[in-house]
């Protein structure tokens, strides 16, 4: 433990003076503490992208986040409440106090789920008419009734559901997931993001490696055809003449960085260059969804111009978690495309069309293919919707009680886990806070959230911050 | 100009500063290989200025 912190450099700098002070003391804290085993997972400064073991034997070896940006309404898709139909019109019972909502709504009278619901497959789930597709991929899922988060807005929502934080500035799961066990092919980039619309709120922040070593942050492929610009060399240049520029380049950034130790970008954008060169040789055929057959394309929605967008993402995920990348974070109605504040029926008729057959294409192919039992998917937005009304036909911010769900890697499907009030508002049972679903999506990757600490200001960070509870009826 | 002056040329354009010895002779050695490699000194002098132009010390501030 003590050897990896280098507490012994000689200091060329006040900056590195500083740094230095502070890993050696929480160093020496840590190591009587810790063992080296338990370290494990801590990669090597050498190689930081070294495949390394997680902390505990698990199925799940890659995650496909599937995010319905803008807050997916639980109560008309997942999680009905006859008792909130009931009370239709009326003003929220007293007992439920009143919230302080993002709009102010919550003085407004209660709106019933005008949808159709049914019980799906083998378990008898509940899934609404808005996803019929995905409804027949029940036995396969655990619905996490009871999530609930900490932001009102989606800034800072989208930023907790990936960082853990509504303040920005952490690392996301994506990141913290490649510091913990490395890449799994070095031709590609281990962790990607897909937009299908805007820029998600807080834009890259989302994806970034915040105090983790800059290399750790995510990728965000282009929309459309090119996923990835300028995959191959201009006219002219031969791999030789590249891969000698190249080279040079690396001598130039190393000697720069020489002093500089404590600067993780300079060592990232080293590490960048070489990933563009290796991504030459397996990113073409990856990104190429020409040679899928047709049977695989429309079961993915590609031949309906509306979901072609989104079903491409889907299906660009399960090419790129076959070839090794580990984190795929991909974004349906990006820019807050859900925010359903008025005419609910028109939004979420929108993209529930958008995200059902793609995502129930994905589970299939995957499945078929034997990767859903070590690909982990989760589903869900930053948060859902509230039961009463909005403007008379949407539905407002909530953060109190909302549904995620997750299939595959490990997950045993065909349940539901946690309950909400009678009318969708509070998580009431196995209230799941977002660290909790952080710490079980590490858990299934075979990484303990409490043991996967990163020293940063003196301080052993982790990915759940000082929470974080497993929630293991989603796999035990 | 010999190679070694391009390179010093080079790096007082891009870093503001000369390249000290062992930096003069990796750039000469580039410029010959990238020579051979890409068939002009002229291209070579591209290559070796689009490095440069690429590298930490020009992006970054100390």
């Amino acid at each position: 433990m003590l050897h990896q912190l280098n507490h012994h450099w000689r200091v060329r700098t006040r900056r590195e003076f500083f740094t230095q002070a502070g890993s050696g003391l929480a160093g020496m804290a840590l190591a009587s503490l810790l063992s080296e085993q338990e370290a494990a997972a801590a990669p090597t400064q050498k190689d930081a992208l070294a495949t390394r073991q997680g902390h505990h034997a698990s199925k799940a070896k890659s995650v496909i986040w599937l995010f319905m940006e803008g807050g997916p309404s639980h109560i008309d898709l997942f999680d009905p409440k006859p008792k909130l139909n009931e009370l239709h019109g009326q003003p929220m019972p007293a007992s439920f106090g009143k919230p302080i909502t993002a709009m102010g709504t919550a003085g407004n009278t209660l709106m019933g789920s005008p949808r159709k619901w049914a019980q799906h497959g083998q378990s008898g789930l509940w899934v609404s008419d808005w996803y019929p597709h995905i409804a027949n991929h029940v036995d396969d899922i655990a619905v996490l009734r009871s999530c609930w988060a900490n932001g009102l807005n989606h800034v800072g929502s989208v930023c907790q559901m990936n960082t853990g934080d509504i303040l920005a500035g952490r690392p996301s799961m994506g990141a913290w997931l490649t510091y913990g066990l490395g890449s799994a092919n070095r031709n590609l980039p281990t962790f990607v993001i897909l937009l299908d619309d805007r820029e998600p709120v807080g834009g890259p922040k989302n994806w970034s490696s915040g105090f983790l070593p800059a290399v750790y942050q995510g990728t965000q492929f282009r929309q459309g055809d090119t996923p990835i610009l300028h995959l191959s060399s201009p006219k002219g240049v031969s791999t030789e003449r590249q891969r000698s520029k190249l080279d040079f380049l690396k001598e130039l950034n190393q000697r720069w960085a020489a002093d500089k130790q404590e600067d993780t970008e300079l060592e990232a954008r080293i590490q960048s260059y070489e990933l563009a060169y290796k991504m030459q040789a397996d990113a073409p055929e990856a990104v190429d969804l020409s040679r899928e057959p047709a049977a695989t394309r429309e079961i993915y929605g590609l031949n309906d111009p509306d979901l072609a967008a989104f079903g491409t993402n889907c299906l660009l995920a399960r090419r790129l978690v076959e070839r090794g990348v580990r984190f795929v974070e991909l974004y349906c109605g990006s820019g807050s495309g859900w925010d359903a504040h008025s005419n609910i029926e028109a939004n979420h008729s929108k993209w529930c069309r958008v995200s059902d057959k793609p995502i129930a294409g994905l589970l299939t192919d995957l499945k078929q293919r034997g990767m859903l039992a070590d690909t982990l998917v989760v589903w869900g937005g930053e948060f859902g919707r509230t039961p009463f009304n909005e403007k008379g036909n949407g539905r407002d911010h909530n953060p109190w009680g909302f549904t995620m769900w997750f299939a595959g890697g490990g997950v045993k499907g065909g349940r539901t886990v946690g309950t909400t009030d009678e009318i969708g508002l509070r998580a009431v049972e196995k209230p799941s806070h977002v660290h909790d679903i952080h710490a079980s999506i590490l858990h299934l990757l075979g990484l303990d959230h409490i043991r996967l600490t990163y020293l940063h200001n003196g301080r052993a960070e982790r990915p759940t911050i000082v929470g974080g509870n497993l929630i293991p009826e989603l796999w035990s | 100009m010999t190679p070694q002056e391009q390179v010093e040329r080079a790096y007082k354009l891009a870093y503001s500063r000369t390249p000290d010895a062992s930096e003069l002779r990796s750039g000469a050695e580039f410029l010959a290989r990238q020579t051979k490699l890409a068939g002009s000194r002229e291209a070579a002098l591209a290559d070796l200025c689009h490095m440069l132009l690429n590298s930490n010390e020009f992006l970054y501030l100390n």
